[in-house]
């Protein structure tokens, strides 16, 4: 075959593959964007921190109700364990949900009111401090660097970085039962 | 000049020009060329109307004599409760059911519920649609095996 005729039929073929390229690529492409996905996420996150907030007031009032039987250190003790296996039930709203013991230190309070019967606890996330200690080139130990642990919850979402603090503020009755016998004595 | 080979130079040369016009065609076309194409945009409903009416509920003390909440993490009677609440809201615009239930399958998603749980529903529901659904959780008084309950809203329009 002579070389022009190759030249020609080659020419020819590309022509061909071309014009198939341009036809099947002349249809639009169809596809579907949607908007507002991250907004989605973050009014998602914000309302269920207001839940959350909710779940904390309503789990310490319950547990102090279950507590009013003790006084002093028994209140605490039985306050602080029923407050935060309560916490704990919280269910899971995010990929990197860690359970009420292990995301928030919390700072419990009691004032007892001899008087009253009445005791104010309250609960603020309490920002930990630990301590490192170093040995100096000349044996002397000493403290250094000090390094946050928490003090709030962290939600490390796809698309922000979401920090809050959960609180709470009540006043409750304690030593129930001591009450309820003077008084059954008093009667008497 | 031989005929043969006059008639050989003839197609090289067509040859070379159709080449020729293909590269520079192809030049000029890619420089001219449009990408094709249809988007269609969707925007996604943010549920903030729906979690937002939930909360105002649960922190509400005018629906029941304390925090809704609290009522409701006390008492069992989930029917009467989802009426009372239903009645509070009566003037509010708006098409939706109100559920109550024990368990949710995945918070973190949403709570999908079937008919089976406790529900009442507000406004006129027929020819409209589910537009959002959102579950906020409530602390339980009595808490022997689960502490958490859930109310859920699904929005129609």
């Amino acid at each position: 075959m002579k070389k022009g005729i190759i030249i020609l039929l080659y020419s020819i073929g590309l022509v061909a593959v071309l014009s198939l390229i341009l036809i099947s690529t002349y249809e639009p492409q169809n596809f579907t964007v949607e908007i507002g996905k991250s907004q989605k996420e973050l009014v998602k996150l914000t309302e269920i921190s207001q839940n959350y907030q909710t779940f904390v007031e309503d789990s310490a009032n319950y547990a102090a109700y279950d507590s009013r039987f003790y006084s002093g250190n028994d209140f605490e003790t039985n306050f602080v364990l029923e407050f935060e296996e309560r916490m704990n039930e919280y269910p899971k709203f995010y990929k990197d949900f860690t359970i009420f013991e292990y995301s928030v230190n919390m700072d419990y309070t009691f004032e007892f009111d001899d008087e009253t019967n009445l005791v104010k606890v309250s609960g603020f996330p309490l920002k930990i401090v630990d301590s490192k200690i170093y040995l100096s080139s000349d044996d002397v130990i000493f403290e250094g660097e000090e390094e946050l642990i928490r003090s709030y919850i962290l939600i490390n979402s796809s698309i922000i970085n979401f920090k809050f603090y959960p609180y709470f503020e009540l006043y409750s009755e304690y030593n129930v039962a001591n009450i309820e016998e003077n008084n059954e004595e008093g009667n008497i | 000049m031989r005929k043969g080979s006059v008639a050989s130079m003839i197609e090289i040369y067509f040859g070379v020009m159709i080449i020729m016009f293909i590269f520079v065609s192809s030049i000029y076309f890619s420089q001219q060329g449009e990408f094709r194409s249809n988007a269609d945009v969707i925007a996604v409903n943010s549920g903030f109307e729906c979690y937002n009416n939930l909360n105002n509920i649960l922190k509400s003390d005018k629906i029941f004599d304390k925090k809704t909440s609290l009522h409701l993490g006390e008492s069992d009677d989930d029917l009467t409760n989802l009426n009372k609440i239903d009645q509070h809201l009566l003037n509010l615009n708006l098409n939706f059911k109100l559920s109550i239930s024990e368990d949710c399958e995945s918070f973190e998603e949403n709570c999908e519920l079937d008919d089976s749980y406790t529900t009442i529903s507000h406004g006129d529901l027929s020819n409209k649609e589910k537009v959002i659904s959102c579950s906020l959780a409530i602390s339980k008084k009595v808490c022997e095996e689960d502490c958490v309950k859930f109310l859920h809203m699904e929005l129609y329009k």
